[in-house]
């Protein structure tokens, strides 16, 4: 029998769902519930609408911010990496407050922003620009001055320099900052929800820890860890299918 | 007749280090000049200030009268390393400087065709530079820069990194390619039969700093073929230019 990569993956899930239940029968069930009645849990909240609302609440905070962050991000990056003066002033700042914990930053955000929409979307957009923005600065300056001499020298002015040449070689580090800031906004999103929300998967948890539903926390936790793994394999397959070259040489383990 | 390319006491000093000094040249339209010298001895910093990428420290450089202060499509490059871009197929490489001029889409076909026919290179359109041999990419590399048909290219030692055998396919189509569009070419090269058997005339520079030692005019007839090389009078040339760079 052939043995294929997703058999050893199906393979482990499954046995970690068998360690899993065994542990949760010699622990106390109480604290650490079995796979299934999680799973019934699961179930139950689907027919409920809650865990759907939820979903639909967190992806559109992480959509929002993403879309203001890649913005951003990028803008500043090619500002940053052209302009001496501008990566003197703004860099220094974005530089420094990028090593601010938002965690930290979560109880300033809601004494000042309030505990609206916009100071959850501000929560998470604050800590995954910088990393966008550190990486377009550093693909930028990454491209070769050669590519640059040839397309000037083949009739290049500035537009098409910037979307022929500096884009494409600049591309493989904003894509991992990009990817990197969609991993960071789910884990800071939990902060983000976690006071005066009414829908959200990291509000919830918290809701279900006060009133002890712990298989509902895990169903919570396991749905938000696999929409963020989802989320990241989309991200790639999308890369892939528009810039292949992207995977071609560099990185054919993918 | 004003010369295409006009270089008059051109100084070039890196760091305190004169690289260059008082180099003057004059090169007329359709001529194919080859310059010659030891290695590192500053040739192709030399190319580099007449494509606009550098500015000299002194002296002035005109391209028809017009003084070359940026690099233009006017005057086409050709680096050393190919430089083709790793991110474009075959194709998308030569069709790039026909894109950036706003050539319309199905004169680029014809003219890429065309390069791709004459080259052999008509099979790997859709490659990609790391799929191609060495030999290969500088194939490309000389169709993309030939393709917006600029009047002067500049070719800095293009085949010097080629196999020997590939090497002399590459020269006959560069002979062929400038017979067909009469531009003028500035070759670099520290190959001195290649430059022999390639120029109208070679120009040999000393070592650092680099002056112009010699010049020779190149009296064979065109079109030149492969057996000239065997001819007392070519190896006669050689042996006197290759004691001039030692």
């Amino acid at each position: 029998m052939k043995i294929t990569n997703w058999k050893i993956k199906l393979a482990t899930i499954f046995s970690l769902i068998i360690i899993w239940h065994i542990l949760s029968s010699i622990l106390d069930t109480s604290l650490f519930p079995n796979p299934f009645s999680v799973f019934l849990s699961f179930l139950d909240m689907i027919k409920e609408e809650t865990l759907l609302k939820d979903i639909l609440w967190s992806l559109r905070r992480i959509i929002i911010s993403l879309i203001f962050a890649i913005f951003f991000g990028v803008v500043l990056g090619m500002i940053t990496s052209k302009l001496s003066l501008a990566y003197q002033s703004i860099g220094t700042i974005l530089d420094y407050i990028k090593s601010i914990s938002p965690i930290a930053l979560v109880p300033f955000i809601i004494l000042w922003f309030g505990i609206g929409e916009s100071a959850k979307i501000l929560t998470i957009v604050y800590l995954i620009t910088t990393v966008i923005w550190l990486n377009t600065d550093t693909g930028i300056r990454n491209v070769n001055k050669l590519y640059l001499w040839t397309a000037k020298s083949l009739g290049a002015d500035n537009y098409d320099l910037v979307r022929h040449i500096i884009i494409p070689q600049a591309l493989p580090f904003i894509v991992t900052g990009i990817r990197t800031a969609i991993a960071w906004a789910f884990i800071i999103i939990v902060a983000a929800e976690m006071n005066g929300a009414s829908f959200g998967l990291g509000y919830h948890i918290y809701q279900y820890y006060q009133n002890f539903f712990i298989d509902k926390m895990l169903v919570n936790l396991i749905v938000l860890t696999s929409i963020a793994y989802s989320a990241d394999k989309l991200f790639l397959f999308i890369i892939k299918r528009q810039y292949g070259w992207y995977f071609t040489e560099n990185a054919k383990n993918y | 007749m004003q010369k295409t390319i006009d270089i008059k006491n051109l100084d070039m000093k890196f760091n305190d280090l004169y690289i260059l000094r008082n180099i003057s040249i004059g090169i007329n339209k359709g001529e194919f000049v080859s310059i010659v010298g030891p290695s590192g001895c500053g040739k192709t910093t030399l190319l580099n200030i007449i494509g606009g990428f550098i500015k000299p420290t002194l002296g002035k450089l005109y391209h028809d009268g017009q003084q070359i202060k940026k690099p233009s499509s006017e005057i086409s490059i050709i680096f050393q390393q190919h430089v083709l871009f790793p991110w474009m197929t075959v194709y998308e490489n030569i069709e790039s400087g026909l894109k950036f001029k706003n050539v319309n889409k199905n004169k680029r076909i014809k003219v890429i065709d065309n390069f791709l026919e004459n080259f052999n290179l008509k099979d790997y359109s859709r490659f990609y530079p790391y799929e191609l041999s060495h030999g290969m990419r500088q194939k490309v590399a000389i169709c993309r820069g030939l393709a917006i048909e600029p009047a002067i290219i500049l070719m800095d030692e293009p085949f010097s990194s080629v196999d020997a055998i590939t090497r002399i396919n590459l020269q006959k189509y560069l002979l062929n390619i400038w017979d067909k569009y009469k531009n003028t070419i500035i070759f670099v090269t520290h190959d001195v039969e290649e430059a022999i058997f390639l120029s109208d005339r070679i120009i040999i520079l000393s070592n650092k700093p680099a002056e112009i030692k010699k010049e020779f005019n190149i009296p064979f007839n065109r079109p030149r073929e492969d057996n000239i090389k065997y001819t007392k009078e070519f190896v006669g040339l050689k042996k006197k230019i290759s004691s001039l760079l030692l």
